[in-house]
């Protein structure tokens, strides 16, 4: 049992970063529109994340430090600054949609605006950074995030042709109602949302406050190809069952309360209960994902003393940074802002950023001063060199098809 | 390796820090990031039908828009069929009935907006203005009864909810 709970770091970061508020829905918006038309997306992105996060993980196990905090200094401090600017805007964006995410969740069952819920929400998420000790906070967010598997039992239950959507999935095509560059458009929505940097910055940095030495190399891969799978295989799941049950009736999704319909269709109250469950789990594990890894990279660039594993009046500054962003994200999302364009611009955004967040983590995992023996191998090289290639790509092309397509409308 | 307290970098590597290399790149990705703030600010700005010069224009405008109100529809129509069938709770469906209602809300608004460019915009844009007048009346409706906990006569409520459908579905194939 004590072994099973050593992976739930890679649970935690695979919830926070593959079912977050703009996943959740983005996902069952792709299964509403294009049906599984893009599932191939997403198993191509659940394979990005685990060369990267193994290479993260290992680089923190190694020379026991974050990559961050190693990219300023192997980079120098204008590609550290860079990378700071564009990480500390994304988790921004991404840390307000999660706190109004874990509102909205909340009345789903609470018959509340979910505005009233928002100062609550943020209250509570900073209680937990404050006082939850940082393995019992994956333990509690990654463990409920599983709740989602509530979309796996309700895909399950609704009884499909499984012929029929294995074949979806495995001949992708273009819906006639949709054109070649929204397929595109929310191709790399998914993408992104698959390798949002924070994800690798939480998880490197999760290693070091989890003190992973050599020793936890295993522990590292266990924990990748654990975790990010079964991310994975949430996501499918959202998009199978809004492409089973929205999409024939022609109902796009905008709102995270639509995400749990066609469970409540299929499956029915208690089913329901425990999609929202999840809901509630995997917006708060990614808002306390976003929180940190702000705190975590701005701690880094400037040497700060941070992480949750010293009392907080040794990292000060690393919790005022984190109790700031939180502070900011509820003025924003306390303007009416809809919470869900918010973290969909954020996804996209942090596609076009992706290549100041993995170059440096190719760079370093190959550095033999930082990494001694335990260097990438060829083989994992080629594989992540060809990821970084279409990383580029990605880059380049998201901001002009956000503009042809109008953010995919 | 033996194991490093973070804390104390400096003193478990024994060693100065490597100095850190200059990177002209970084002040471009610095730039970079700031014309991609503008663009995301410019793009922030909820307005996703824009202004219409031409009949043609404004018909694909009108189009978008009873697509939209359509989804709206079914999704009610879809939650009320559901509750009243004992699949989901009382707060949970009165949540997906109000943000439906708040989005058709919002269609009708932002379409009103738009100027027609001549008369025969003016008709049509009476037209599709009755038909989400009708949906909206129907749509809060069903809120009310959502709210009021009246979950088993969800369904009969939204009743008039499926002609609606019926009608922008048949707009939208009179305007392809």
């Amino acid at each position: 049992m004590k072994k099973m709970l050593q992976i739930t770091l890679g649970v935690l970061t695979a919830i926070g970063g593959f079912v977050d508020i703009g996943d959740l829905v983005a996902n069952a918006e792709v299964g509403a529109r294009f049906r599984l038309g893009l599932a191939w997306v997403v198993l191509v992105g659940v394979g990005g994340i685990i060369v990267y996060a193994e290479m993260a993980g290992r680089v923190a196990a190694i020379s026991g430090r974050p990559v961050f905090s190693l990219v300023r200094e192997r980079l120098g401090p204008g590609f550290g600054l860079a990378n700071l600017v564009a990480s500390l805007f994304i988790n921004f964006l991404t840390l307000a949609a999660e706190i109004a995410g874990v509102a909205i969740a909340l009345a789903m069952v609470a018959s509340v605006n979910y505005i009233l819920l928002v100062p609550f929400t943020a209250v509570l998420i900073w209680i937990v950074v404050w006082r939850l000790p940082f393995e019992r906070m994956e333990q509690v967010f990654g463990l409920g995030g599983l709740a989602l598997l509530a979309f796996l039992f309700a895909l399950v239950q609704f009884g499909p042709d499984w012929g029929n959507v294995i074949h979806q999935a495995t001949h992708p095509s273009i819906a006639k109602e949709e054109n070649l560059f929204t397929y595109a458009y929310f191709g790399i929505a998914l993408f992104g949302a698959a390798m949002t940097p924070y994800e690798v910055f939480f998880f490197s940095s999760g290693a070091v406050e989890e003190r992973w030495t050599r020793k936890d190399l295993a522990l590292n891969r266990a924990n990748v190809y654990v975790g990010f799978p079964l991310g994975g295989v949430l996501s499918l799941s959202i998009m199978a069952i809004a492409s089973l049950v929205l999409a024939p009736m022609h109902i796009g999704v905008d709102t995270l309360p639509q995400v749990a319909l066609p469970v409540a269709v299929a499956s029915g109250k208690i089913a329901l209960a425990c999609a929202i469950l999840g809901i509630f789990a995997a917006t708060f594990g990614a808002a306390l994902e976003t929180g940190l890894s702000s705190g975590y990279c701005l701690a880094q660039y400037f040497g700060w003393q941070w992480g949750k594993y010293v009392r907080p009046r040794a990292a000060a500054r690393f919790h005022v940074v984190v109790i700031v962003m939180v502070l900011l994200g509820v003025l924003v999302i306390m303007t009416g802002v809809d919470p869900v364009k918010v973290t969909e611009y954020s996804i996209v955004l942090s596609a076009a950023a992706l290549p100041l967040t993995y170059f440096p983590i190719l760079v370093v995992s190959n550095d033999p001063d930082y990494m001694g023996d335990k260097t990438n191998g060829p083989v994992l090289n080629f594989i992540a060199t060809l990821y970084l290639c279409l990383i580029v790509i990605i880059a380049v092309a998201t901001i002009p098809l956000m503009i042809i397509t109008k953010a995919g409308a | 390796m033996s194991r490093v307290d973070p804390s104390k970098i400096d003193e478990a590597t024994g060693e100065t820090r490597r100095p850190a290399r200059r990177t002209t790149p970084g002040i471009v990705v610095v730039c970079t990031i700031v014309v991609l703030l503008t663009v995301l600010a410019w793009r922030m700005v909820p307005h996703p039908v824009g202004a219409a010069r031409t009949y043609g224009k404004y018909e694909g405008k009108a189009v978008t828009t009873a697509k939209s109100a359509l989804s709206t529809v079914e999704t009610v129509r879809l939650a009320a069929r559901t509750a009243s069938a004992g699949n989901a709770f009382g707060p949970y469906t009165a949540l997906v009935i109000s943000d439906a209602e708040e989005g058709l809300s919002g269609l009708q608004g932002t379409f009103d907006s738009i100027q027609p460019p001549d008369a025969r915009a003016d008709a049509l844009a009476q037209d599709l203005d009755t038909l989400l007048s009708d949906a909206l009346e129907h749509v809060r409706g069903v809120r009310v009864a959502a709210r009021r906990g009246s979950l088993a006569e969800l369904a009969t409520v939204a009743e008039p909810l499926t002609d609606d459908a019926s009608k922008l579905d048949a707009f939208d194939a009179r305007h392809p």
